[in-house]
C-alpha cells in the first residue's frame, strides 16, 4: 500500500469508529431519587430510682417489687415507713422506631457498702407511649429486649426479685440500674 | 477501572482518561460523604441512663414492741389513739401459748378486720409458701371476702371487712403472716360471737419503727 491508501484507510476507520459509539452515547437518560431520613437522636432518662423499702428479715426468702411499685414477701416481713418505687426511664426519640434494650452494666447484687450482699433479678417491661403505665409485671427471666415507639416516646419499668437471708445484715443496700438503647 | 486497562487505545484518547478519573474522584467523595454520615450518627445512635437501686433490712430491734392485752387496750381507747396517731409502724398478733390456740374447734369467734385495703392485704399476702403454711388451713371463701374489700388508703376512709371462721382458722391467718405492716396500724379485735362475755385472750404487741 501506499501512503495515501493508508491515510484514507485510516480516515475511513476513524469516521466509522466515530459513528458507532456516537449514536449509542448519546441513546438516552434517566434519574433516582435519592433520600436521605434523618433520625431524632434516642435517648433514655431516668425518671424514678426503685427502692424496696423497709424489710425485716425474719425469715429467708424474696421480696419482690413490682413494675408498678406493688411490694410482696415470700419470707421476709414488709415494713412500711418508705414508699416502694419501681424504676421508671423515659425513652424519646423517632415517631414509631423500634428499639432494643440492654441491660449491661447492672448490678447482681445489692451491697451494704461492707461484704455484705443481696442477690437481684430485674423484672423490666417496656411500654409504647410517653403515657405507658406499667401492667404490674412479677416475673423474672423475661425482660424486655426490644421497645417500640408511640409518638416518639416510651416508657421502661424495673423492678426486681431480692433475696433475702434471715440473717440478714441491718443496713441500706445500694446497687445500679442500667438502661441503654439503641435503634435497631 | 478494569474495562479500560483491557482496552490499549483507551489510554491514548485524552477524554477517557478523564473519565476514568471522574469515576475514582467520584467513588472517593462517595466514600467520604459515606465516613462523615457515620461520624454524625453513631453518637447518637445509642443512649444510657442509670437508676439507683436500694432496699432498707432493719433488724429486730430496730422495732419497739410493747405488749398488751386487747381487752385493756380497747378500754383505755388507746388502740383508738393508736389508729389515728401519726405514726407509722407494724403490728404483731399473738394468740397466748405455743403454736396455735388452743381454743377448743367449734368455739367459733367473729374477727373483724379494720384498715386499709394496702393493711389487710398485707395480712393475707401469706398465701403460698410461708412457713406457717397459712394457706392450707384458712377458707377460701373468707379470703375472698377480705380481697373484695374497697375503699382509699386512706386513714379517713376505712375499709371494713369480716373474716368468719374458727379460731384456727383466724389464728393461722394471723401467725402466717406474723406481722401486719401500713402506714397506719391496723385494728384487730377478737371476740366469741356466740358469747360475748368470753373474749378469747389475746395478745397485741404494737411495733413502731
Amino acid at each position: 500500500m501506499n501512503q495515501t491508501k493508508i491515510s484514507l484507510l485510516m480516515a475511513g476507520l476513524l469516521t466509522a469508529g466515530m459513528l458507532v459509539p456516537s449514536a449509542s452515547i448519546a441513546a438516552n437518560n434517566d434519574s433516582a431519587t435519592v433520600t436521605a431520613t434523618i433520625l431524632t437522636a434516642i435517648a433514655v432518662a431516668k425518671a424514678t430510682d426503685m427502692n424496696f423499702g423497709y424489710i425485716l428479715p425474719n425469715t429467708t426468702g424474696t421480696v419482690t417489687l413490682a413494675t408498678d411499685g406493688a411490694r410482696t414477701a415470700s419470707g421476709p416481713t414488709l415494713i412500711a415507713g418508705i414508699t416502694p418505687t419501681a424504676a421508671k426511664f423515659n425513652v424519646t426519640g423517632d415517631g414509631t422506631a423500634t428499639f432494643s434494650i440492654d441491660y449491661t452494666g447492672s448490678s447482681a447484687t445489692l451491697s451494704d457498702g461492707a461484704t455484705h450482699t443481696m442477690a437481684i433479678d430485674f423484672i423490666t417491661e417496656a411500654i409504647s407511649g410517653a403515657a405507658g403505665v406499667a401492667t404490674g409485671k412479677t416475673a423474672t427471666g423475661t425482660d424486655a429486649t426490644t421497645g417500640t415507639l408511640s409518638g416518639g416516646a416510651a416508657v421502661i419499668y424495673a423492678g426486681g426479685q431480692l433475696s433475702v437471708d434471715a440473717a440478714q445484715t441491718p443496713g441500706v443496700y445500694t446497687g445500679t440500674f442500667v438502661v441503654t438503647v439503641a435503634y435497631n | 477501572m478494569a474495562w479500560s486497562n483491557k482496552i490499549a487505545w483507551c489510554n491514548k484518547i485524552a477524554w477517557c482518561n478523564k473519565i476514568v478519573w471522574c469515576n475514582s474522584s467520584a467513588m472517593l467523595a462517595i466514600g467520604m460523604l459515606l465516613y462523615l454520615i457515620s461520624g454524625i450518627i453513631s453518637p447518637v445512635y445509642a443512649a444510657s441512663a442509670t437508676a439507683t437501686v436500694s432496699a432498707t433490712i432493719l433488724q429486730r430491734s430496730d422495732v419497739a414492741e410493747v405488749s398488751t392485752d386487747v381487752s385493756t387496750e380497747v378500754a383505755a381507747n388507746s388502740w383508738t389513739q393508736l389508729l389515728y396517731s401519726s405514726s407509722t409502724g407494724v403490728l404483731t398478733f399473738t394468740i397466748p401459748g405455743s403454736g396455735l390456740p388452743t381454743v377448743a374447734r367449734g368455739n367459733y369467734c367473729k374477727c373483724a378486720l379494720t384498715g386499709t385495703p394496702a393493711q389487710i392485704a398485707s395480712l393475707v399476702s401469706c398465701n403460698g409458701s410461708n412457713s406457717r403454711s397459712c394457706a392450707s388451713s384458712v377458707n377460701t371463701e373468707q379470703l375472698d371476702k377480705v380481697m373484695a374489700c374497697s375503699g382509699t388508703d386512706s386513714i379517713n376512709d376505712f375499709c371494713t371487712c369480716e373474716i368468719t371462721g374458727s379460731v384456727e382458722q383466724i389464728a393461722a391467718l394471723l401467725f402466717c403472716n406474723g406481722t401486719l405492716s401500713g402506714s397506719k396500724v391496723v385494728s384487730l379485735m377478737v371476740t366469741d360471737s356466740q358469747d360475748e362475755k368470753n373474749n378469747i385472750p389475746a395478745t397485741i404487741i404494737a411495733a413502731y419503727n
